[in-house]
């Protein structure tokens, strides 16, 4: 592969087309944490790749332009999120990272809601902006004279 | 939790929710509105401590062993914060108009918010180590404070004294703190409780005979003798000069050299136990301030003498406590805060109209700044001793206490304190206001009034403190005024007629020296100033203050050490992570005793497809090995990666699975981006390491490869065999259904090991920042970029 060149239209189109279906399969296993399998470790490092995915797919710029810096924010509001619900149990009188829960009638099943959520929204978060640093200064840092 | 308790709370929290706060306020404000909060919290507590009533707080922290988050404004307390809130505000205030100042003299440019921010989170440790009422949360406190005390002094960070003398600071008081913890480990251990107040309460002599009550005596002296700047400990307080004016008059005058006295008092009715260690304390407190009046005399720079001069006082209260005299030794303390605050603000204001920070660029000053010099008068001379001063009443409670209690060598010490801490303080004023310039007068400027206001409020404080005595005693240390004996009998005992003649003495001894110093200029000369330099020497070579250098050397010896582990050669990474395990597997596996036949985890039988899978992942690997190229080579070890994850899918495990597919995926793409960042012509020649290094390179890498996978294999083999408990099966299954979680996975992820998880969390973060910094750094050589930094496998 000589030089920075842009990837085949196909390649281009295909990360358009699979990277909604990353985002909400990563959203799923997010919010399912609680019941079925899925927490925020994994689901994190799926959303910072499928966005490294675009990367490769659009260039820096181009998705740069229409997302959020999640790779300046992800870390840093990641671990505050982690931090506050390992702290705030500790104030309500309970254990460190304690978790509140409820469950809700909902038709014939239930609607299981729990704090955890916000400690898995954490590690997502982390993952997610660390992930997606960690690729912008490896692969697409102003040194990368080729793409992967 | 009663009303007052909670308005402690809120009193004492009220600067760290302020210091962010202050993000808010537009540039300036940040100052005025700090003053205006800490001059209402002088009235919160002074208000809250009011007819003894003692406000407490707590909240459990740690259950099992009676740990609290406490607090408690009793009256020795309520001095401190006082003093704290009182001089902070002060200093607050002459901050705003004097920091541009500071900021101009260093060329510094930075906004003025932080230093702000790090002032009111260094009074917050203060409030928090005079209020508490917990041994841990009084550490807490106590190490934030040295952690704040360490930001400030290094405020202006490009100079190297400053950072200098920011490690001096933190390297002793840091190192007091860790012996404070132990301290405070064997009362806790001992005593089998953690409430101060209740420790304190027990009858006395019930510390003494246990074992450890020595270790307890050692960590609190040293802790306290650290902080103070006592006898070993005390280069660091003069070396912290170079901190900001307002930051030297707030921490080493009236908070950080005071926690250490304050500690002492607290802690007093232990101690008291302890044999020969109110001889200790004597004798520490009067070599003290002995070495360092002597040293506050020959000191030129104007800060400098003022730290040493605080030095002297402080080792004056060490030596009162060690008599037993704990409300006289409150007393000095607050009483010199008060006043020494006072001085080092009107140095600031001084450096502030003429520039100069040494006495010999000074003088004559009377004719141009007569309010300076009224103020400077009030506090030096008041300090030193003139009588119907608070400083005069001082002296008079020392000598009381000294004359009741010591012998006449102690009456004779006392003396020579008093003549040499008054000679000093004399000497600034004298040297400032009326000695004849030595060098052409600098133009002064008019002082701002703004920058007057703080030293004239101190100044007006330790005036009327020493007009009404009693008044004065109740202002500054509240409770503690019952036990002083402020009034003189007539006709006077000889202890009056010790300490009038005192400020005399000191004058006298000061002309002396002056007369002599004129005529040889030892002005300038350091070196033959006072025998205390030739003592300070001998003790920097053989006494303990050589300690210091020797822990830095030797703590800078280990960051060399473990430096050195970080060669940046990819090759001696892989053959620490790879000996690792191989040792734990030699050394552990052979321990393992007889293990079943038959595996014990086979709850479902993947048949053919699972042999299949195993067969391609053995010929990935092997595939991995004979490729030439390198992308070629990622994408095999990729492949052995997703042909797992099809095996943990069969095992049904769909949760582990994915995750093993998408950290596959991370990695291998990692690694991809890694070999992009590495130029073409360069990978050209280092297309595989065995090209490089033959074939004995080669076999090398074969037998380190094999050992590895055989000890990882044999460890796989056990645990899969080793016999489990199947009550803890039970529990577990019990427990997730407790907790209203599906799977046990996720029960011992998100609860069992939550703790785990979010240290996981932590170091996954701190790797991203490294590797950050690392990459984003222009240098010449690359590190090793991706092998160091693959997102980390659960």
């Amino acid at each position: 592969m000589p030089g920075p060149t842009r990837p085949s239209e196909i390649f281009q189109i295909s990360a358009r087309l699979i990277f909604p279906v990353l985002l909400l399969f990563s959203a799923a296993h997010l919010v399912n944490a609680d019941t079925d399998p899925g927490e925020g470790f994994s689901s994190g490092l799926l959303l910072g790749l499928s966005i490294v995915l675009l990367y490769v797919g659009l260039g820096v710029e181009e998705v740069d332009r229409g997302m959020p810096r999640l790779a300046r924010f992800g870390v840093a509001s990641g671990l505050s999120l982690c931090i506050a619900f390992a702290v705030i149990p500790l104030a309500l009188g309970d254990e460190v990272l304690h978790a509140y829960g409820t469950a809700l009638p909902l038709g014939r099943s239930e609607l299981t809601l729990s704090t955890r959520l916000v400690f898995e929204t954490g590690i997502f978060l982390v993952l997610a902006g660390g992930t997606l640093e960690l690729f912008r200064r490896i692969g697409f840092g102003r040194e990368g004279e080729e793409g992967p | 939790m009663d009303a007052p308790g909670i308005a402690l709370l809120c009193a004492i929290a009220a600067p760290l929710v302020l210091a962010p706060g202050l993000w808010l306020l537009p540039g300036r404000w940040g100052a005025r509105v700090s003053t205006v909060v800490l001059a209402a919290e002088v009235v919160v507590f002074a208000w809250l401590g009011a007819d003894d009533a003692e406000p407490r707080f707590a909240l459990p922290w740690i259950d099992a062993w009676g740990i609290r988050i406490a607090f408690r404004l009793d009256s020795l307390a309520r001095t401190f914060t006082l003093l704290a809130c009182g001089i902070g505000a002060l200093v607050f205030a002459y901050s705003d108009g004097y920091m541009p100042h500071e900021h101009h003299r260093h060329g510094s440019r930075r906004p003025l918010r932080p230093f702000f921010q790090l002032l009111l989170l260094f009074v917050f440790s203060m409030l928090g180590i005079v209020c508490a009422d917990d041994l841990l949360t009084l550490y807490v406190f106590w190490e934030l404070s040295t952690a704040a005390s360490f930001l400030l002094i290094a405020y202006h960070l490009r100079e190297v004294e400053a950072r200098a003398a920011a490690l001096h600071a933190l390297a002793l008081t840091g190192g007091g703190g860790i012996l404070l913890l132990v301290a405070l480990v064997v009362l806790l251990v001992v005593g089998g409780a953690s409430s101060i107040s209740e420790l304190v309460a027990r009858p006395a002599g019930w510390l003494s005979p246990s074992p450890l009550a020595p270790l307890f005596a050692f960590g609190i002296l040293v802790a306290a003798f650290a902080k103070s700047a006592q006898f070993p400990f005390y280069g660091w307080l003069p070396d912290a000069m170079s901190a900001p004016t307002p930051v030297s008059a707030l921490l080493h005058s009236a908070t950080v050299v005071a926690t250490g006295v304050f500690l002492l008092a607290r802690l007093g009715p232990l101690l008291a136990d302890l044999p020969g260690l109110s001889s200790t304390l004597v004798l520490v407190g009067a070599a003290t301030a002995l070495l360092s009046g002597g040293v506050a005399l020959a000191r030129t720079r104007m800060k400098e003498m003022l730290a040493w001069s605080t030095v002297c006082y402080h080792g004056q209260a060490v030596l009162l406590l060690g008599l037993g005299a704990e409300s006289a030794a409150l007393y000095l303390v607050a009483y010199h805060a008060v006043s020494k605050a006072g001085l080092f603000l009107v140095t600031g204001s001084l450096s502030y109209t003429t520039g100069a920070d040494d006495v010999r660029d000074l003088g004559g000053l009377w004719r141009t700044h007569p309010v300076l010099m009224v103020l400077t008068g009030i506090l030096a001379l008041g300090l030193a001793g003139l009588p119907f001063t608070a400083g005069f009443w001082m002296k008079e409670v020392l000598f009381a206490e000294v004359y009741a209690r010591g012998g006449t060598p102690l009456v004779a010490a006392a003396m020579a304190i008093a003549i040499l801490s008054a000679a000093c303080l004399v000497r600034f004023f004298w040297a400032v206001f009326f000695a004849p310039p030595h060098v052409a007068p600098s133009r002064p400027e008019p002082v701002p009034s703004a920058i007057l206001l703080a030293p004239g409020v101190l100044a007006a404080t330790s005036f009327a403190a020493g007009i009404g005595p009693r008044w004065g005693a109740e202002l500054l240390v509240a409770g503690a005024a019952e036990a002083l004996h402020l009034e003189v009998p007539w006709p006077w005992p000889p202890r009056v007629y010790t300490g009038v003649f005192c400020l005399p003495l000191g004058a006298v001894v000061f002309a002396w020296l002056q007369a002599r110093w004129n005529q040889v200029e030892v002005w300038t000369v350091g070196t033959v100033v006072a025998p205390s330099d030739a003592v300070r020497s001998i003790a920097r070579r053989v006494g303990p203050a050589r300690l210091f250098p020797l822990w830095l050397a030797l703590l800078e010896r280990l960051g060399a050490w473990s430096a050195r582990l970080q060669t940046g050669r990819l090759l001696h990474y892989v053959v620490f992570l790879v000996s690792v395990p191989v040792v734990a597997g030699v050394v552990l596996l052979p321990r393992v005793g007889p293990l079943p036949a038959e595996p014990l985890v086979r709850e479902a039988d993947p048949g053919l497809a699972f042999f299949g899978l195993a067969v391609g992942i053995a010929a990935m690997a092997v595939a991995s090995t004979l490729v030439r190229r390198h992308v070629s080579a990622i994408v095999c070890v990729g492949g052995v990666g997703f042909l797992l994850a099809l095996i943990f899918a069969l095992l049904r495990a769909p949760d582990i699975a994915f995750v093993q597919m998408v950290v596959e995926t991370g990695t291998a793409l990692l690694l991809l981006a890694a070999l992009g960042r590495i130029p073409i012509r360069l990978r050209a020649q280092l297309r595989r390491p065995e090209a490089r290094r033959g074939p004995t390179g080669r076999w090398a890498t074969a037998i380190v490869a094999a050992l590895l996978g055989t000890i990882l294999g044999l460890g796989l083999l056990v645990v899969v065999h080793h016999p489990r408990d199947p009550a803890l099966g039970r529990a577990l299954s019990e427990w997730t259904a407790e907790l209203g979680v599906d799977s046990v996975v996720k029960a011992i992820l998100a609860e069992f090991r939550a703790m785990d998880t979010f240290g996981e969390v932590a170091v996954f973060a701190a790797a991203v920042l490294g590797a950050v910094l690392l990459l984003g750094r222009r240098a010449e050589r690359r590190p090793p970029a991706g092998e160091a930094e693959q997102p980390k496998e659960r």
